[in-house]
């Protein structure tokens, strides 16, 4: 059995092979246990360690979730939340969730909870030094009375991480919001207040859209051990009955049908994926685009394309969510690699514990950005996975137990009509489960107990897959389903939304910051002109709406600059513009300011020449990008200054076109790659990337602003 | 522990945790051998403690970070107040400032002030002595743009990494032979705590233009921007000023 190989559900859309080559389950297990068997390999925090202990004894008792006596999908009972980051720049994004957050403060009376500004979330915070701040218990079943059990986080994983995701869902039924743009914000909130306002009521229809690529063990895999036992299980359970439950597998899983399923003419209420999720290299610029894009049918499998990069014609991503596509109360599931985000770095144990960087920054993928924020009214939820998604964990080998996670979620969504957050319970409590058992074993494992390859290595797939299952949206929504035997009506849109800020005022982009743990997020590498931008996370908010109002939240300053009885710029008696000359000569009565003022506009003026021959040359040498990485015995004995480093061994290198030629030398040690160097070069390449963009922003900005000085404007 | 050895004489601190040294002064001629900014991170051996170094100065920067993002507002509710309620001190240390040298702006260009009619007899000197500030960080802001940026971490007297950036975004890095996974992270984040700061030097920048016309536009002076340009870059050195003073100094 240890021999077994092990498939991981994802393919490398940019070398157009399989994201990460099969593992037999010892390779695997010596991996998860490493030198020294340890716990932490699971998860570095304690405190997490004991509440995932906590929280399994508390399923086994029969008690989790909220506390005794309240109604899970009653939100007067349960509370709501929405935690937004400790930052005043998002400010216009609450501005334009309002119509959501006024609906549900509506529902939850005075259970209705925001966390923002400065008791919003800090950067770094684990989940028990949060909920201390908000005075709740840090364990154990959720007192409404004191923090809400749903909660929606606000903001880019980077500034909420994923982690604390994870921690805080164990506990509470968590939901996640990131959008590119303020509009997309403001679509979604009028989306679910249009849903569940009763305008919208679904047929009770369900697709499960099976991707099966010929040569490919895992798609053949999720089709068999997933896809089919769980319609099959849905088709025979009788209370289904007034369920349509349809299947699209294999071949006839191809990109065409998915437009119809996502937007088109045969959208269901709840549509369920599974395929592969296309990844990409860090340097690809495609990669925010499009990573944790669904691959269907029409790749025609790693063995008849093998070794070419994945065109688009063969995954459906943001970009293929149509402009007049009507998807308003939809909740879809993608099994998917990546389906929901991205982490900076590898979760995937490696031999001597070294972490990759596999993003140049954590980001929540286009698709479901695409679905949840559509201007005619979005999907309500997508759950997904961050990460890669492992087949292997719903493999029979051990009696199909993680099918039932997945079955008894649907159920619980389709039957029961419960909030998507606490339907994806199951899910955390496997999780909780399986981390226990871990740490048991990797605990033995310290004290030289042996444990099984196979059953490692089961467990730690199995605790990945259910540890990283997220939604994306509120948790609170649910299906809006028509009443039984009501006749069908067609879908509704929503009116075109726009989010009331003005553009200046749009929130700050995720500046680039080192994290606790992992480290060092970085911003959106720079797209390459020849293809379309990458929504990186500002630059389509330079698109949101200018608006005239804005009302400012309270606790957050006013957005617009308002000329309080004064006149505008340009009106009489006031600076014009390029009068510069003009106004600095008001000084010219002999002050020694006027005498200094001279000598600023002077060096301003060195400064501006600079600036612009600066900026030309970043134009003319944008076209490439060099990372280099040396070794030397002795640092001090290389001639950095005058290039000379005879005294260093050049390792690896990173030449990149903006025409996505890409060059790279690789360390190889031993005759192999040298994988420790090679992660420290690709750390290297991506912080080049992010370090690039800020700085041609940071200049192109400075020189914006000294132009409109020097003018006076 | 963290220090910017900076060739432009009397640059100010960046953000960060830097402490600015100048370049030393060389007597001979290398022309190849241009001076350039270095960032130096000296770090303890203890990786544990070179760890909680760096996440502390990462910290004090997205502290100061933070505060930047809110010293536009700042400035523009400090010149409506100081218009409105022109005797009043509003906000903290830093709306103070700003209104002292407005006052000093209005006093030197004859302008009587909101808060008193009468003669300011005494030169403006906080205003000169914010404009050589402001100054010597145009040209650090314009050494930013137009050299390499060297960036090295030393454990101990160790040199293990060493990192040449130019403003194009070219990075060649040195490592210390059989550098360690933790060695390797530790001039990592050295290296973005690095070029985060170069890149709020330029940050700062475009926040101190912008919030000079803040000023110029919104007092009742007729004061231009490039007048109000060091009262605005006074007023952001407060700003992160009250970061560093509240939050990280006494560490």
């Amino acid at each position: 059995m240890a021999s077994e190989l092990l498939y991981f559900n994802g393919v490398n859309a940019t070398r157009g092979d399989f994201a990460r080559a099969p593992l037999t389950a010892q390779e695997l297990a010596t991996r998860i246990r490493g030198d020294q068997p340890d716990p932490a390999r699971l998860d570095p925090d304690t405190a997490q360690r004991n509440e995932l202990r906590l929280r399994y004894a508390q399923r086994q008792a029969g008690q989790f979730g909220v506390k005794e006596g309240v109604d899970e999908k009653d939100l007067a009972q349960t509370g709501w939340g929405v935690i937004f980051p400790a930052d005043p720049a998002y400010a216009p994004v609450r501005e334009a969730l309002s119509e959501l957050l006024a609906w549900r403060r509506m529902q939850a009376g005075p259970r209705y909870r925001e966390c923002a500004g400065a008791n919003g979330y800090h950067s770094g915070e684990g989940k028990a030094s949060f909920l201390r701040r908000q005075g709740a218990a840090t364990s154990g079943p959720v007192d409404p009375d004191k923090f809400p059990y749903y909660l929606l986080l606000v903001g880019d994983p980077e500034r909420i991480p994923f982690r604390f995701q994870y921690q805080l869902d164990l506990q509470y039924a968590v939901g996640r919001l990131y959008f590119d743009t303020l509009d997309a914000y403001a679509a979604y909130a009028r989306s679910v207040v249009t849903a569940e306002g009763g305008t919208v009521q679904l047929p009770r229809r369900a697709v499960f859209f099976g991707v099966q690529s010929p040569d490919d063990p895992a798609t053949q895999l999720s089709t068999r051990d997933l896809v089919e036992p769980l319609t099959r299980e849905l088709n025979q359970n009788r209370l289904m009955a007034d369920w349509q439950i349809d299947t699209v597998l294999g071949g006839a899983a191809q990109k065409a049908r998915l437009k119809q399923l996502l937007g088109g003419d045969e959208t269901p209420a709840l549509l369920f994926t599974a395929s592969h999720g296309v990844e990409f290299d860090a340097i690809d610029p495609r990669q925010i685009r499009d990573q944790g894009a669904l691959l269907c049918s029409d790749w025609p499998g790693p063995r008849a394309w093998s070794h070419r990069a994945i065109p688009p014609d063969f995954y459906f991503g943001a970009e293929d969510v149509a402009a007049d596509a009507n998807l308003l109360g939809t909740i879809a599931f993608h099994f998917a690699c990546f389906g929901a985000g991205t982490p900076r770095l590898d979760d995937f144990p490696h031999e001597r514990g070294f972490q990759a960087a596999i993003a140049p920054h954590a980001f929540v993928a286009g698709l479901p950005q695409r679905l949840l924020g559509h201007p005619r009214g979005g999907a309500l939820a997508v759950i997904g996975h961050v990460e890669r998604a492992w087949t292997f964990s719903f493999s029979d080998t051990q009696g199909a137990r993680q099918i039932e996670s997945f079955s008894s979620t649907l159920r619980r969504l389709m039957l029961g009509g419960a909030p998507v957050g606490f339907a994806l319970e199951y899910f955390n409590d496997r999780y909780a489960e399986l981390a226990a058992g871990l740490t048991e074993d990797l605990e033995n494992a310290r004290f030289g107990q042996r444990i099984d390859d196979m059953a490692l290595a089961i467990k730690w797939t199995e605790h990945n897959d259910a540890r990283s299952y997220v939604v994306l949206g509120d948790p609170a929504v649910r299906l809006p389903l028509a009443a039984e035997g009501a006749a069908p009506t067609e879908r509704a849109t929503i009116p075109e939304v726009r989010a009331t800020v003005t553009a200046s005022e749009q929130p700050a982009q995720p500046t680039p910051e080192a994290a606790v743990q992992p480290p060092a997020p970085a911003p959106t590498p720079e797209p390459a002109p020849s293809s379309a931008p990458a929504p990186g996370p500002q630059a389509p908010l330079q698109q949101a709406p200018p608006v005239a109002a804005y009302q400012a939240a309270p606790g957050y300053p006013p957005a617009v600059v308002v000329y309080y009885g004064y006149p505008p710029p340009g009106a009489p008696g006031q600076p014009q513009p390029g009068s510069s000359a003009a106004s600095f000569g008001l000084f010219g009565g002999g002050g020694k300011v006027a005498e200094a003022a001279q000598k600023l506009t002077e060096s301003l003026q060195e400064f501006a020449d600079q600036i612009g021959d600066t900026l030309k040359q970043v134009l003319e040498d944008a076209a490439h990008l060099d990372v280099e990485t040396y070794v030397a015995d002795d640092l001090s004995s290389v001639n950095y200054a005058q290039n000379d480093f005879s005294a260093a061994t050049l390792r690896a290198v990173t030449r990149m076109k903006l025409d996505g030629d890409t060059k790279v030398l690789v360390p190889i040690s031993a005759g192999q790659l040298d994988e420790r160097l090679w992660a420290i070069h690709t750390s290297m390449v991506a912080q080049a990337q992010a370090n690039r963009a800020e700085m041609i922003r940071a200049i192109s900005s400075a020189a914006a602003g000294l132009l409109g000085a020097v003018q006076g404007k | 522990m963290f220090e910017l050895i900076d060739p432009v004489p009397g640059a100010p601190p960046p953000p960060g945790p830097w402490a600015v040294r100048p370049t030393p002064v060389r007597f001979s001629i290398d022309a190849s051998a241009a001076p350039t900014q270095i960032w130096r991170a000296a770090l303890s051996a203890d990786p544990l403690a070179a760890r909680v170094t760096l996440g502390v100065a990462r910290e004090q920067l997205r502290a100061q970070e933070a505060a930047l993002a809110t010293a536009e507002e700042r400035m523009r509710r400090a010149t409506y107040a100081g218009t409105s309620f022109s005797s009043s001190t509003v906000g903290g240390a830093p709306e103070r400032a700003l209104q002292g040298l407005v006052q000093e702006l209005r006093a030197d260009s004859g302008t009587p002030t909101g808060a008193s009619f009468s003669l300011h007899e005494t030169t403006p000197t906080a205003w000169v002595a914010a404009e050589a500030q402001f100054r010597a960080f145009v040209a650090q802001a314009r050494e930013t743009i137009s050299t390499y940026a060297t960036i090295e971490t030393r454990q101990e007297r160790l040199l293990i990494g060493r990192t040449r950036v130019n403003w194009g975004g070219d990075v060649r890095s040195h490592l210390i032979a059989g550098v360690s996974r933790i060695q390797a992270e530790l001039h990592r984040r050295t290296l973005t705590l690095a070029l985060r700061s170069r890149a709020a030097i330029l940050r700062v920048f475009g926040i101190v233009l912008r919030g000079a016309r803040i000023v110029a536009q919104m007092i009742s002076s007729p004061i231009g921007t490039v007048t109000a340009l060091p009262a605005a870059w006074s007023f952001v050195q407060e700003v992160l000023g009250e970061v560093r003073g509240s939050e990280w100094v006494s560490g």
